[in-house]
């Protein structure tokens, strides 16, 4: 419907970098498909704030990259299908490279633009660093403060050890 | 104790010269005294015959207490004159009742036996109280003026005493707590030596507070603190000025005033809130880093990348930080807890609480009766629950009326009867009020009795109960015949309309006449509801013999609009009849078997395919509900995307947009949110209430304060 309007859409960032992005790639933005759609006409750039130049590059890098996969499965099982599969070496390799605060600000990216695959993929990743590990690790890794006291952190460990398999 | 003595007053009032006669039995009766406590005599003339069967202490003595108000009275005080003072003095002697009551959990004395005999003719009771000495107690002096009488709020040690200290005696009088209970205000206008003239404006008095006595409920509270704790703020108010009032000497001045106050407040108007405690904040949106700082992923992110993790990530990361800890307990993370094999303890069935399943596995599980009924109660959510090969004690417990609207059930393998049957599958035998007679397993879609010891009667009861049953497993049930499978699937019966899925497999009294009941049936069924599941799914789990029934009796299942067929049997030799038999728009048609095979399958609208499938498990089925879950969504009008695309809920918005329809909450009025409502449908869908009327919600005034709460 949009395509035939106009091939790229402009969008600016934090630090007024204007992108101008192609369809193709930009119907990878779930929810903003609508409101780019209205702003075709329009010659000014849709400024989003959240996001700044390099999380916005990334972003166009991945969806360039994953522009022809398959969309994703409509249906419940699949879809957990789906999100048991392990992260290509690409993708994980690619969203890791710049670092965790990166990597978070990608996931926020993500989020606002509402990319489903890549916010499935990177929240994988994610994961795949809190596997395996013991709380204080995990703490570690996040810099998570622990506010919990010894006693509280031992009364939770004894509350909950029957879950583990 | 409440007592006041009617005897001491009396002689104060009347007769000082009686007063020594009274301390006489204290002295006698109570070690206590020595002790400075204050022992409080209580003696009650004419008692009815009646009186005799009392027990309870606190009952008796308050029933006293309002006897002797009456006898203190003036008439009756003149009444009593003839007899009493002279009788005080040796009175105190003779006419002391066979109880006696000694509170501070002292043994009490006994009294000797020829007392209680001598007074037993005149049917006289008396109890004596060792009362502990108390601040109003010690304003009590023989010159008072005479309104010694009682002390009627007694201090909490006194309540609390007095019984432990009075069982033994009371049993020995042989008197039942009921009658005293019974006993109230109202046995004293009975009781002969009370009088009309005798109901004097001090008896009066004392009546509104007995009312104030009474717990909301009725029940009457011996205890001030009691009393205090549960009944209105206004109430206590009263109690607490009353001791002073009635402590003012001279029993004159009390008549006016004590009335006033006291029958201002008849407890049942006042209004009472039940107040209960907020419900917990929600999850805070982020977790503080070590920095101070907030994270820059919100929960909303983290309960994404939750949703990866297994249960023992899950249970590392609830130990990082009390944020997390809230996040990681969230049900969407434990849809399915399997607890299979293990024992079953406490911090279990808290965690599964806490974590509200909808999947709750159990298999061979070692868990109680009470265990798993505790439970039931506390997950009204559980949709899934398998209790194979459990004790039957344990699945008991699915016969109440706070078992959960279960959607799959499986009992399979277990040693259970009909009547056992029958026990868990019908409605409830305990009831709340308001409830209809239906089955907690009324929504019951899939059902295992696998390897019971069920037979045909059960299966004749099952449509009378489980009347949207789907899929049912009745296989290695040895007991089951064809006549089974006929009461099952009577034509007029719901659970023909409904079942997609029969297990017969090992059922080795079943022979090809079911099928004579069931195929025709199951067509009838499948074409009716192809409407609702177009890809419906009709599952044979045979035995090898009446998979080759089924070949060669040619029965033909091309009538079957998008049907599965499923034939299976780890022997299954009979692919090649299979070939036989004509499935124009089947679906798919999926042959579980050991063996490599090749069918060729006549799809009306796809042209000839060829299908090489060897399948070990059932995986199989749940591709095919799939299928059917999704078609339901498009049905309704809901597009799938746009659920997904949805981050927040917002009834309100979603009621404006023309893209859902109505479907997705309940509109109902107060009136019709009844426990039968709730009995049959749950709270599976948001129910919206355009009015608070009818729902008997109150919400208490602009002036109310946490002050009023008590």
């Amino acid at each position: 419907m949009y395509k035939k309007i106009v091939p790229q859409i402009k969008l600016e960032t934090y630090e007024k970098e204007v992108f101008e992005i192609d369809l193709d790639i930009a119907k990878k933005f779930g929810k903003l498909v609508p409101v780019l759609q209205e702003l075709l006409n329009d010659d000014k750039p849709l400024t989003i704030k959240t996001i700044n130049s390099g999380t916005l590059k990334k972003i166009i890098t991945w969806c360039t990259y994953h522009k022809d996969d398959p969309l994703p499965p409509e249906d419940d099982d699949n879809r957990m299908k789906h999100s048991t599969e392990e992260v290509s070496s690409w993708d994980d390799k690619f969203l890791q490279e710049d670092g965790q605060a990166a990597l978070f600000d990608l996931i926020s990216a993500a989020h606002t633009l509402d990319i489903d695959g890549l916010l499935d993929v990177a929240c994988k990743v994610v994961a795949t660093m809190i596997k395996g590990k013991a709380p204080e690790e995990i703490r570690k890794v996040f810099n998570i403060k622990n506010d919990f006291t010894q006693q509280e952190e031992d009364q939770v460990r004894k509350e909950n050890d029957w879950c583990e398999d | 104790m409440v007592t006041l003595l009617r005897v001491k007053t009396e002689v104060k009032n009347e007769d000082p010269i009686a007063v020594p006669a009274v301390s006489i039995p204290d002295v006698k009766n109570t070690p206590k005294e020595t002790e400075g406590k204050r022992v409080t005599v209580k003696e009650q003339m004419h008692s009815p015959i009646s009186y005799a069967s009392e027990t309870d202490l606190d009952e008796v003595a308050l029933e006293m207490e309002c006897y002797d108000d009456a006898a203190v009275s003036p008439q009756k005080v003149t009444t009593d004159n003839q007899e009493p003072i002279k009788g005080k003095k040796d009175g105190l002697k003779k006419k002391l009742t066979a109880k006696r009551k000694i509170t501070d959990g002292i043994k009490e004395k006994k009294s000797s036996p020829s007392m209680s005999k001598q007074r037993s003719p005149l049917k006289m009771k008396k109890s004596i109280t060792n009362v502990k000495a108390s601040p109003l107690k010690k304003t009590i002096k023989p010159d008072d003026h005479g309104d010694v009488i009682d002390n009627p709020l007694p201090t909490s040690e006194e309540v609390q005493g007095t019984p432990k200290g009075d069982n033994p005696k009371t049993n020995g009088v042989a008197k039942t707590p009921e009658s005293v209970k019974t006993r109230s205000g109202r046995t004293i206008k009975r009781s002969p030596t009370l009088s009309d003239e005798n109901m004097t404006s001090d008896h009066m008095a004392k009546r509104p507070r007995r009312e104030a006595l009474t717990s909301p409920r009725g029940r009457r509270l011996y205890g001030f603190k009691k009393f205090r704790r549960s009944a209105g703020s206004k109430v206590s108010e009263v109690k607490v000025k009353k001791p002073n009032k009635l402590f003012a000497p001279g029993r004159g001045d009390i008549t006016p005033e004590i009335i006033a106050p006291l029958k201002i407040e008849p407890l049942k108007d006042i209004k009472r809130y039940v107040i209960r405690p907020p419900p917990p904040p929600p999850p805070a949106d982020y977790f503080v880093m070590n920095n101070g700082k907030n994270h820059p992923l919100c929960r909303e992110i983290w309960m994404k990348i939750f949703a990866h993790l297994n249960p023992t990530s899950l249970v590392k990361s609830l130990g990082c930080c009390k944020t997390w800890n809230r996040w990681c307990m969230h049900h969407t993370l434990w849809k399915t807890i399997n607890l299979s094999g293990k024992y079953i303890y406490q911090v279990h069935l808290i965690g599964i609480v806490k974590r509200q399943p909808s999947t709750l596995i159990l298999k061979s599980s070692k868990l109680t009766h009470k265990q798993l009924a505790w439970l039931l109660a506390r997950i009204p959510q559980l949709k899934t629950l398998s209790l194979s090969s459990c004790s039957w004690a344990v699945v008991s417990a699915l016969g109440f009326a706070v078992c959960p609207l279960l959607y799959s059930l499986d009992i399979s393998w277990i040693t259970m009867s009909d009547e056992q049957f029958r026990d868990i599958i019908r409605p409830p035998a305990d009831r709340h009020p308001g409830m209809v007679d239906i089955s907690r397993l009324h929504k019951l879609k899939h059902l295992s009795v696998a390897g019971t010891e069920i037979s045909n009667t059960s299966l004749s009861e099952i449509p009378n109960h489980l009347i949207s049953l789907e899929k049912l497993d009745i296989s290695y049930c040895p007991r089951m015949t064809d006549d089974g499978i006929r009461q099952l699937l009577l034509p007029g019966n719901s659970v023909t309309q409904s079942l997609i899925a029969l297990d017969i497999s090992g059922c080795t009294k079943i022979t090809d006449l079911t099928l004579k009941y069931l195929v025709k049936k199951m067509i009838v069924r499948i074409d009716q509801y192809s409407k609702y599941i177009p890809s419906g799914t009709c599952i044979l789990h045979t035995n090898q013999e009446m998979s080759q029934k089924i070949c060669q009796n040619g029965i033909r299942f091309y009538c079957i609009e998008k049907l599965s067929l499923i034939i299976w049997h780890p022997s299954n030799k009979i692919y090649g009849n299979l070939q036989n038999i004509d499935i124009n728009s089947t679906r798919s048609v999926k042959v579980f078997g050991q063996d490599t095979f090749r069918l060729k399958v006549k799809l009306r609208n796809r042209g000839p395919i060829e299908r090489t499938q060897i399948v070990r498990t059932k995986v199989e089925l749940k591709l095919l509900n799939r299928v059917k879950e999704k078609k339901i969504y498009s049905e309704e009008g809901i597009d799938y995307d746009e659920i997904e695309g949805k981050r927040t809920y917002s009834v309100e918005e979603k009621l404006k947009s023309t893209k859902y329809n109505k479907e997705f909450v309940k509109i109902l009025k107060g009136e019709d949110f009844t426990v039968k409502y709730l009995q049959e449908h749950g709270l599976e869908t948001p129910i919206v209430f355009h009015e608070k009327s009818g729902l008997g919600l109150r919400v208490p005034s602009e002036n109310f304060k946490v002050s009023d709460v008590k």
